[in-house]
């Protein structure tokens, strides 16, 4: 058994084959060598899987996002962020701040947001001479924000894996979220006055008028998405798929930026995305039955106890395989593949799930702009031909902010479930 | 082979991308009937999950045919060329020798179902149609990897095995 469910996947996922082939091959090889049971099973679990009501917030919100990227809603709220702020030092940054937490509050997707920002922040930042370093590493980071803050695709992931609510999960990442945003500002404002930024132009109310008229069907999609599932008006999967029809309406409509065209190309890159995604979901749910009904996990949690660490210490480990895990793995299929075997063993410290799952999120939001493989910076690369150790360099000061937040989100478990007894009661 | 799969890659991405928008708006449908007119579809919910389904494993034959499965490629992306080539063979070897073999046993779940007409509880859909696209998606990907083993094998006769 060791040998399917560990080593045969170990090697094939260090060969570089695909996520979904290395899970559907162990757990194949795991029933057919190891196991007496019909083989017949492996189907069932692969369509039960993603047979799941929750699971249909992913491909809505993803959509959603792309519509918003592709019909300008994203440009007018960068716009708006940037209208309502006043001669400070370090303008330009913060507006790239805010807006990665807006735009990350409106799509879930860090990739996207990093696209959308590093095209509009990035000529400002370099006509302000913020140096590339500086901006890459502040646009990659900020991008990153987007996965923490609701609503966010790694949670509802997670939300599968670990079989818990989406809503908890969400009102669980708003303060660990805007903790991020609230260092990563101060941070600005500190670079700003430190190294004598320009102020940029002064609060205009003529400006701010303007830019909120452009701006206020944009600001109307957090506010649809946030107000309609805390109001208890929708489930998070239809405040999706209504978020995808305003977006659309608004896009089209309104805005007049969106063809329907681009409607179907937005459709198809969803497609493909979420085809992408949740093939894996899909084998690693055969394979989280197998680990669990091979007591993989309880073996596991037996031999922490056996070790008697202190609750700390686990998660400080488990922290340390988070992020070398998330600079590794793309942060879906680390969801995927670690929370089986990660969850019962914090939850036999007593650490809560939902607070376990916004450690997860936070650590493998760092690991979408760590090198080597941070999404986020291939993404600023690709938009920007900005060098890749330009971009290395300027990551630093902020992988440390997110560390920061990430020590204070994991041993300060109220800043994670505050908003949960906030929104949702007890 | 390469031009057929190609056709069909597009053909898939544009139906489901029609499909997508139909759940939107059977989604907001549901949404707007329940909130207005106090109605709820009772079939909705499952048709919207079985249609997503069936985007999951339909699409990933597109996913396969632009090679955009999510992979961990630390060790790969730095290997010569000639050990990059040798890993994507025995990639291609392994997804047809893997997909078929399962797709073996889904197509025995699958004929079951048919064979007992099993419906869904609330739309009453037939249970073999969408158990069904597991097996689609598990046999298109078999063949886009045989299609694509099909390329590196003559590509190396081609070149004389000196990649």
């Amino acid at each position: 058994m060791i040998w399917t469910l560990v080593v045969l996947p170990l090697v094939m996922m260090l060969m570089g084959f695909p996520i979904f082939l290395v899970l559907l091959a162990a757990s194949a090889a795991t029933m057919a060598f190891t196991m007496h049971m019909p083989m017949v099973a492996l189907q069932q679990y692969l369509f039960a899987s993603v047979n799941a009501y929750a699971l249909l917030a992913l491909p809505f919100f993803i959509f959603a996002g792309e519509l918003m990227d592709r019909g300008g809603i994203a440009q007018r709220l960068i716009e708006l962020m940037r209208a309502s702020m006043g001669r400070v030092p370090g303008k330009v940054p913060l507006t790239g701040i805010t807006s990665g937490a807006v735009f990350g509050a409106i799509t879930g997707v860090g990739a996207a947001s990093v696209a959308t920002l590093s095209k509009v922040m990035l000529p400002s930042l370099r006509e302000d001479k913020y140096p590339d370093s500086y901006s890459s590493g502040l646009l990659v980071s900020a991008g990153a924000v987007g996965v923490i803050l609701p609503p966010s695709i790694p949670m509802i992931v997670y939300a599968a894996a670990a079989d818990e609510s989406i809503p908890r999960l969400y009102a669980a990442g708003i303060f660990p979220g805007l903790l991020i945003v609230g260092l990563l500002c101060l941070h600005a404002l500190w670079v700003g006055r430190r190294h004598d930024m320009p102020a940029s132009e002064a609060f205009s109310i003529r400006r701010f008028v303007n830019a909120f008229r452009r701006g206020i069907w944009a600001a109307g999609v957090p506010v649809l998405i946030i107000g309609g599932i805390y109001g208890g008006i929708f489930s998070p999967t239809e405040a999706a798929g209504v978020a995808c029809l305003y977006a659309f309406l608004v896009s089209w409509g309104v805005m007049r930026h969106l063809t329907l065209k681009d409607l179907l190309e937005a459709a198809r890159t969803t497609v493909m995305f979420t085809s992408q995604i949740m093939i894996v979901i899909a084998c690693a749910g055969v394979f989280s039955w197998l680990i669990t009904v091979n007591q993989v996990s309880g073996q596991l949690v037996a031999l922490i106890d056996a070790m008697a660490l202190q609750p700390w210490v686990l998660l400080l480990a488990i922290n340390i395989l988070l992020l070398i895990v998330g600079c590794l793995v793309d942060p879906l299929s680390a969801i995927l593949l670690l929370t089986p075997l990660l969850l019962p063993l914090i939850t036999a410290v007593g650490v809560d799930p939902v607070h376990f799952g916004i450690i997860l999120t936070v650590n493998l939001a760092i690991g979408l702009f760590t090198p080597p493989f941070g999404i986020n910076i291939f993404v600023l690369q690709s938009l920007s031909r900005i060098d890749l150790r330009v971009i290395y360099g300027g990551i630093l000061p902020f992988f440390a902010i997110y560390l920061l937040a990430l020590l204070l989100v994991t041993y300060v478990p109220e800043i994670s479930l505050f908003g949960v007894s906030l929104l949702m009661g007890n | 082979m390469r031009r057929v799969l190609e056709i069909l890659s597009n053909w898939i991405g544009n139906a489901l991308a029609v499909l997508l928008i139909l759940m939107v708006l059977l989604l907001c449908l549901g949404v707007a009937l329940r909130y207005i007119w106090g109605v709820s579809l009772l079939w909705a919910d499952e048709t919207l999950v079985f249609a997503m389904v069936g985007m999951v494993f339909v699409g990933a034959i597109g996913v396969s045919h632009r090679d955009q499965h999510l992979r961990m490629s630390l060790l790969t992306h730095n290997a010569s060329r000639r050990v990059r080539r040798f890993f994507a063979i025995f990639e291609q070897i392994a997804t047809v020798a893997v997909c078929l073999f399962v797709a073996h046993y889904s197509f025995k779940a699958v004929s079951r179902l048919s064979a007992r007409g099993t419906l869904s509880n609330m739309a009453e859909i037939p249970l073999w149609l969408i158990q069904g696209t597991v097996l689609v998606g598990l046999v298109g990907m078999a063949l886009v990897a045989a299609a694509r083993l099909w390329d590196l094998l003559t590509q190396t006769r081609r070149t004389g095995g000196s990649n």
